[in-house]
């Protein structure tokens, strides 16, 4: 269960956003639409643990992740949450594999080199392994940085606008697959995005809007 | 140890840099590493060299050249003087005068010196032999280790001697009776290594001492102004044996190694004293010595600096290639952060790319250094005739290294300290 309770952000210039209460059971699959300014990226910083609420909690299975420690909220990060962003970004000095087996380090799981292969495979881009992350297609490295984010099997999968830069047909095949695969891997799925094309494919969808209030 | 992996990888992604990197950590590296152990082998051959000589008498010109012709055999003696002047020192019984031992040079054997002297040079120099019997009369021929093994000379073998140090077919002694082996010594490491030890009769013997000096043949050509000894040199030659019959004082040696019974005033004030009183001159090798560290030093100490400059100009690359790569990679790092690394983790990834670029460029300098070493000494050996062995290791190399890690990783701190503190939401935002 993922939940946030009474959710506020406060930004350096005394702009305070608050946020609705946001329940989202396993394996549920989430839209958060908004438009620029409503605070999308912010809410979805705060579910990843990233940015530090002014007040709220942010509970992921069963933990509030705003009273741990830096160290262990790091620690908890790895290990329940994985991230998909707008521009897929790798460490260049690492092959595509390389990068999916440094996600199960970090978050301190351990992967043999066939079921990165399986999840390689599965994905479409098994041949592309080895390959630098710059010598891979933009399609070919978004489907890399969705095994990346899931190969671990974490609790929950938090997209930022996946479709945005993307045509048609690839926003398609994107949101399939982080259907397909978080299904499998029995992950929540939320997406934050403000692309219409997504609306159809999800039944689950929170609109955000400018909750916005200067602060006392 | 998967730190330590990453790092690697992001070294070796981006090859200029790092070669840029190496090439001058390694360059600044080798050249004090270098500079310490030629310094050290060099002081110590001079050093080991002493033998407790306190002294060294020959013919008027440069101490320092007296002193390193005639106890490191690496110049052209000053001259000669005659044997008559030399007695009153090499004469037993003198009250201050523990040993002295004549030494008479000019001729050589494929580029290896023949010195004409008495048992007090083995004495002198403690030396053992390994094989046969020390000389007992002319034309016969200790032979140093170093020179016995490279020129495979045994007990019995026979040679001839050339004018001069340079090897040179045209100047062979042809018409002299040939030297023969009778002793081998053992390796001492000192001078006497590379030396071919005879009695002084021999060099007599060989040249006598008719109008030229013997000691001057070592810097003379063929076309040189001094005359060669042959069937159409336009004299006659006295039978060899004649000249070792020579009367005293038309004898001639190259110089006398003088050791001290006692240090005091006196023995203070002769090398002045015969300086001031006679046709001789008298060196202290200490003093030359020093005259020569002091020379040397100034030499050193430029390299050093030198290499000092570099090693900051690479300090400055180290942090230069690690500030500026923080840029590009500040994604990277808000990646690692997003997959579970902690701020220390990412602090520590910096730090040790630091400190393998310098711990890998401080090996490369040991290595350049001693190759260095290597090449330079197959180049002094033919030279000197001294050998500066490239395995020689030094601790203060590993002192070297040490500093070079530490240097290292203090150019890679502030770098280090910026990734610590990548935001990663504003980061990940921005990307």
């Amino acid at each position: 269960m993922i939940e946030t309770r009474d959710l506020t952000f406060s930004y350096p210039g005394g702009i305070l956003l608050r946020f609705p209460d946001f329940r989202c059971r396993p394996e549920e699959q989430w839209l958060i639409w908004g438009e620029s300014g409503s605070g999308k990226t912010t809410f979805l910083h705060l579910l990843a643990g990233i940015r530090t609420p002014a007040s709220g909690q942010v509970i992921i299975r069963d933990q509030d992740i705003t009273s741990l420690s830096p160290r262990k909220l790091d620690a908890f990060r790895g290990r329940h949450i994985g991230l998909v962003f707008q521009t897929p970004h790798f460490i260049d000095a690492l092959t595509i594999r390389q990068n999916v087996v440094l996600a199960c380090k970090m978050s301190g799981h351990s992967i043999s080199q066939g079921e990165v292969d399986t999840w390689l495979n599965r994905l479409g881009i098994g041949h592309r392994a080895d390959a630098l992350p710059f010598r891979c297609s933009q399609g070919e490295q978004q489907r890399a940085s969705i095994v990346r984010a899931l190969v671990h099997r974490p609790a929950l999968l938090l997209a930022d606008e996946p479709t945005s830069a993307l045509d048609d047909r690839h926003c398609d095949e994107v949101v399939r697959l982080l259907q397909e695969q978080t299904r499998q891997s029995r992950t929540a799925l939320v997406i934050v995005t403000h692309d219409q094309r997504l609306r159809n494919h999800f039944p689950n969808a929170l609109t955000l809007t400018s909750h916005v209030q200067p602060l006392a | 140890m998967y730190s330590l992996w990453l790092s690697w990888k992001h070294l070796v992604h981006k090859p200029a840099q790092l070669t840029l990197n190496l090439v001058l950590i390694g360059l600044s590296t080798g050249l004090i590493a270098a500079v310490l152990l030629f310094s050290r082998m060099l002081t110590d051959r001079l050093d080991r060299n002493l033998a407790g000589v306190d002294m060294v008498i020959g013919a008027k010109g440069s101490p320092l050249q007296l002193v390193l012709a005639g106890m490191y055999h690496i110049d052209v003696p000053t001259g000669n003087i005659s044997l008559e002047e030399a007695q009153a020192f090499l004469r037993p019984g003198h009250p201050l005068i523990a040993t002295a031992v004549p030494l008479s040079l000019g001729d050589s054997h494929k580029g290896y010196r023949i010195v004409g002297t008495d048992a007090r040079f083995l004495e002198l120099y403690q030396l053992a032999l390994a094989d046969g019997k020390p000389f007992e009369k002319p034309m016969e021929v200790v032979a140093g280790s170093r020179v016995a093994r490279l020129l495979g000379l045994k007990i019995g073998s026979t040679f001839q001697s050339t004018h001069g140090l340079d090897h040179n077919e045209d100047l062979i002694h042809e018409e002299s009776q040939p030297f023969v082996v009778t002793g081998i010594l053992e390796p001492s490491g000192t001078v006497a290594d590379q030396l071919l030890l005879t009695p002084t009769e021999s060099v007599w013997m060989v040249h006598g001492d008719h109008g030229h000096s013997h000691a001057d043949m070592e810097s003379m050509t063929p076309e040189g102004e001094d005359h060669v000894h042959g069937p159409d040199c336009g004299h006659d030659h006295p039978a060899h044996e004649e000249h070792a019959e020579e009367p005293t004082e038309a004898r001639e040696i190259t110089s006398v190694l003088i050791r001290f019974k006692v240090r005091n005033h006196l023995t203070l004030n002769m090398p002045r004293s015969i300086n001031e009183n006679t046709n001789l001159q008298a060196a202290s090798p200490a003093i030359e010595l020093n005259r020569l560290y002091g020379l040397m030093g100034t030499g050193v100490s430029m390299l050093r600096w030198l290499a000092m400059v570099i090693m900051v100009a690479a300090g400055l690359s180290i942090f230069v290639s690690l500030y500026g790569s923080l840029k590009e990679r500040r994604y990277e790092l808000a990646l690692l952060r997003v997959m579970g690394s902690t701020p220390t983790y990412l602090f520590r990834l910096i730090l040790t790319e630091g400190l393998l670029l310098a711990l890998i460029g401080a090996v490369l300098g040991i290595v350049l250094a001693h190759a260095g070493i290597s090449l330079a000494g197959h180049y002094l050996e033919q030279e000197w005739r001294y050998a500066f062995p490239a395995d020689l290791f030094l601790v203060q190399e590993l002192w070297l290294m040490g500093i070079v890690v530490v240097f290292g990783v203090l150019a890679a701190l502030l770098p280090a300290w910026q990734a610590r503190k990548v935001d990663i939401a504003q980061t990940l935002t921005e990307g």
